[in-house]
């Protein structure tokens, strides 16, 4: 059973998606669906006995094109909608065991090209309103496969989130005629206390306002939309601040970080959304290297978070991983 | 971009696009044999 379902209350959609309850749960390594397939030995969903990056459309995806026909009856209150989009798997590496923390800042800039250009084919679809490249990563989100990969969502509408952050960014531009990031960004450099590590095009932070004690917002300095609008020099930046970030986060405590990384970039359903600004959020789940954070009752229930920890103090923890710089990033290559 | 890239079709319909950097696929193209010429010499000879 595929489609949308209409939440009256929260004034959203919501994707049923049924075909996805038996997809692929942490199959032996032997059987990883996205390593190459090898001469001889069982078919994965990589035809190719070695590749760089793939990407291809998700075997239980949670929109597809052509949609199928919602097989429930809608009414006025309750709306029905077909769960039209597409569904991507970005596989990072062909190597099985690893992270997206090792890869090299070279491929890191070579994946960065590839999220461009599925951002750009998949948003120039006139039936996609959004394109959200992202990642799960570790069993503590709920992988289902541990080899390093990321996903690509096209939606026919724009999600709940970035529609109030766009709500947001638009009234603080028609108050105060600046960009709301813009001045995110600017207030956190001058207080500096939240900074985790910068570049000259990026700056990765803890926002004062974080959710998750270890929520770490990377923004590009000058206004872009998306990254379609960076330059070469950006491109490359992002590569080197995207592996500081990683490498910081798995060296606070040795351990490999859980995340969810999500790439937040305007809509594009062909409207202007310069008041939009681009940036990455990481959300880690974990408090303390044992304890996680659980979005509960008052999370969950009424979408008001709680930080147990304070920003400050996690943005210097993250500041004293390695490494220390950004240009030190390169030396964890050698 | 300095990626090139392949798109094929699955048996079951979906598509799958295979991106390769320059390099990559610079030193595949070399790994290639020469090519031969339908009476089996290999080009480069002189006629």
């Amino acid at each position: 059973m595929s489609e949308l379902r209409w939440h009256p209350i929260l004034e959203e959609w919501v994707i049923t998606a049924t075909h996805r309850q038996d997809r692929t749960f942490l199959p032996p390594d032997d059987y990883c669906p996205l390593c190459p397939t090898q001469p001889g030995a069982f078919p994965t969903e990589i035809p190719s006995a070695d590749y760089e990056i793939v990407t291809f459309e998700n075997k239980f995806p949670s929109l597809q094109h052509p949609a199928p026909k919602p097989a429930v009856e809608g009414s006025e209150l309750y709306k029905v909608r077909p769960a039209d989009g597409i569904c991507e798997v970005v596989c990072y590496s062909s190597r099985h065991g690893g992270t997206l923390t090792d890869v090299s800042v070279e491929e890191m800039g070579n994946l960065i090209d590839v999220w461009t250009d599925r951002f750009q084919e998949l948003g120039a679809k006139d039936f996609i309103d959004y394109v959200l490249i992202f990642e799960n990563k570790g069993k503590d989100i709920g992988v289902t496969l541990t080899h390093p990969h990321g996903q690509i969502y096209a939606f026919p509408f724009i999600p709940p989130k970035i529609q109030t952050e766009l709500d947001s960014a638009q009234k603080h531009q028609d108050r105060t005629g600046r960009c709301l990031f813009c001045d995110i960004v600017e207030e956190e450099l001058k207080d500096g206390r939240r900074i985790v590590v910068e570049n000259d095009s990026f700056v990765a932070m803890i926002p004062f306002f974080a959710r998750y004690p270890y929520e770490v917002y990377v923004f590009s300095r000058n206004h872009h939309q998306s990254m379609l609008g960076f330059s070469d020099k950006e491109r490359s930046d992002l590569a080197v601040i995207l592996k500081a970030v990683l490498l910081k986060y798995d060296n606070l405590w040795g351990t490999l970080q859980p995340y969810m990384m999500i790439m937040h970039q305007a809509p594009t359903d062909g409207r202007d959304y310069g008041y939009y600004h681009y940036h990455i959020e990481f959300h880690p789940p974990h408090r303390t290297k044992v304890k996680l954070k659980y979005l509960a009752g008052c999370e969950s229930g009424a979408g008001s978070y709680i930080n147990d920890t304070v920003a400050e103090e996690k943005a210097a923890e993250l500041r004293e991983a390695a490494p220390s710089t950004v240009e030190s990033t390169f030396l964890t290559e050698l | 971009m300095a990626m090139s890239k392949k798109k094929i079709v699955l048996e079951d319909g979906r598509y799958l696009i295979y991106y390769m950097s320059d390099e990559k696929a610079e030193a595949k193209q070399a790994e290639r044999p020469a090519e031969k010429c339908s009476n089996g010499k290999c080009h480069g000879g002189a006629k």
